[in-house]
């Protein structure tokens, strides 16, 4: 029997991190091969690699704390932490794209025709389709709520169901953020505006594809009956990691959408 | 020695470490009462209402066709050709409402 006289998890070895480092090397250049080659199959392969390596790794994370009992108080405070470290570097990659945006929003040039949005640009209705995407993300905020505390009161059934709930109205955001970038009157290539509204967006767009994801290993979780009502570190980051998501589209709601549109 | 080591380690770990359930049953209790109550009332409401504007709003916009094609130097900028299809084409194309420079829109 092996006896730790340690509150901190001394990983075994393990691939995964090597295996990552070198996938996340060919993705890059994957990256250059495709814009500057314009071939796509090196990215495929290392984005594809990438993918199953996340699941390989987290999976042994999994089972690691709900199997094998490494997961002690003090272990699951410093994943709390590291949580919390992470959505905070997330929030200044936002306020990069922030900044850009103001930068030029806030700076009149001749070559925009000295107004913002600039001349021949033609910004979608705030009112329309992003407020609908408004009401979706902050709905899903509240069910994702009743979700957490549904397992605190112990009741999984619930839990399960608010949690898919929650899932489901965040894929309903990606299919109408998608079905708005199909219909919308500018590209990237349409000005700084169209370049910064699509980075934004686009990269938001892909966080909340992220949180689904990560809501969804949760539900599985949940169904595998790993989470407890005192114990479930990843779900609660996981609905962190969502909130943060809510929050960063109300920013892009009102400084975009809604004061870009004026 | 290790018993030093270990009380350290204990008054650490007694310090700083998070407590399982900081809520107590009655309090989430409540608290699920409450958002339950949203959830089942606020919710539905407010995406239904929301998304029938919105697509009243998409209908009107649907009517009227995209203004004429001008040039202008700061939209359609391509100043380095796409990897995919003819690289005049972003990703998310709307054929209908984005022109192609020297070529006007695709679809009249």
């Amino acid at each position: 029997m092996m006896v730790r006289f340690t509150p901190f998890h001394l990983v075994d070895g393990s691939p995964w991190p090597l295996l990552s480092a070198l996938g996340a090397f060919g993705v890059v250049g994957g990256l250059m091969s495709m814009m500057h080659q314009h071939l796509f199959g090196t990215l495929f392969m290392y984005v594809g690699l990438i993918f199953l390596l996340t699941i390989l790794w987290w999976r042994d994370v999994d089972r690691e704390s709900s199997l094998l009992g490494f997961h002690t108080k003090g272990v699951q405070k410093n994943m709390y932490s590291g949580m919390i470290w992470f959505i905070m570097s997330e929030v200044f990659f936002f306020i990069g794209f922030f900044w850009t945006f103001f930068h030029s929003g806030l700076n009149s040039v001749i070559d925009l025709g000295m107004e913002w949005p600039p001349f021949g640009v033609m910004v979608l209705n705030p009112y329309g389709v992003p407020l609908l995407n408004t009401a979706v993300l902050i709905s899903s905020g509240i069910t994702v709520t009743c979700s957490h505390y549904s397992l605190l009161i112990s009741d999984f059934n619930s839990c399960a169901i608010w949690l898919a709930n929650t899932i489901m109205l965040g894929v309903l955001f990606t299919g109408l953020q998608y079905m708005e970038y199909l219909e919308s009157s500018f590209g990237m290539n349409d000005s700084v505006y169209g370049s910064i509204f699509f980075m934004a967006t686009g990269f938001h767009g892909f966080h909340v594809i992220i949180g689904s994801i990560f809501l969804f290993i949760s539900f599985l979780r949940i169904l595998g009956g790993k989470l407890s009502p005192s114990r479930h570190v990843g779900f609660e980051c996981a609905i962190w990691y969502w909130h943060f998501v809510d929050v960063v589209w109300i920013f892009l709601y009102a400084c975009i959408y809604g004061w870009g549109s004026l | 020695m290790s018993f030093l080591l270990r009380s350290h380690l204990t008054r650490f770990a007694l310090r700083n470490v998070r407590q399982s359930s900081d809520v107590s049953f009655e309090s989430a209790q409540k608290t699920m009462k409450l958002m339950r109550i949203l959830s089942l009332t606020v919710v539905p409401f407010s995406i239904i209402a929301v998304g029938v504007n919105a697509y009243m709003i998409e209908v009107e916009h649907g009517k009227h066709a995209p203004p004429e094609y001008k040039e202008y130097a700061h939209i359609g900028i391509m100043t380095k050709k796409y990897p995919w299809g003819d690289g005049k084409h972003t990703l998310f194309h709307n054929p209908r409402s984005q022109g192609i420079k020297g070529k006007g829109y695709d679809e009249q």
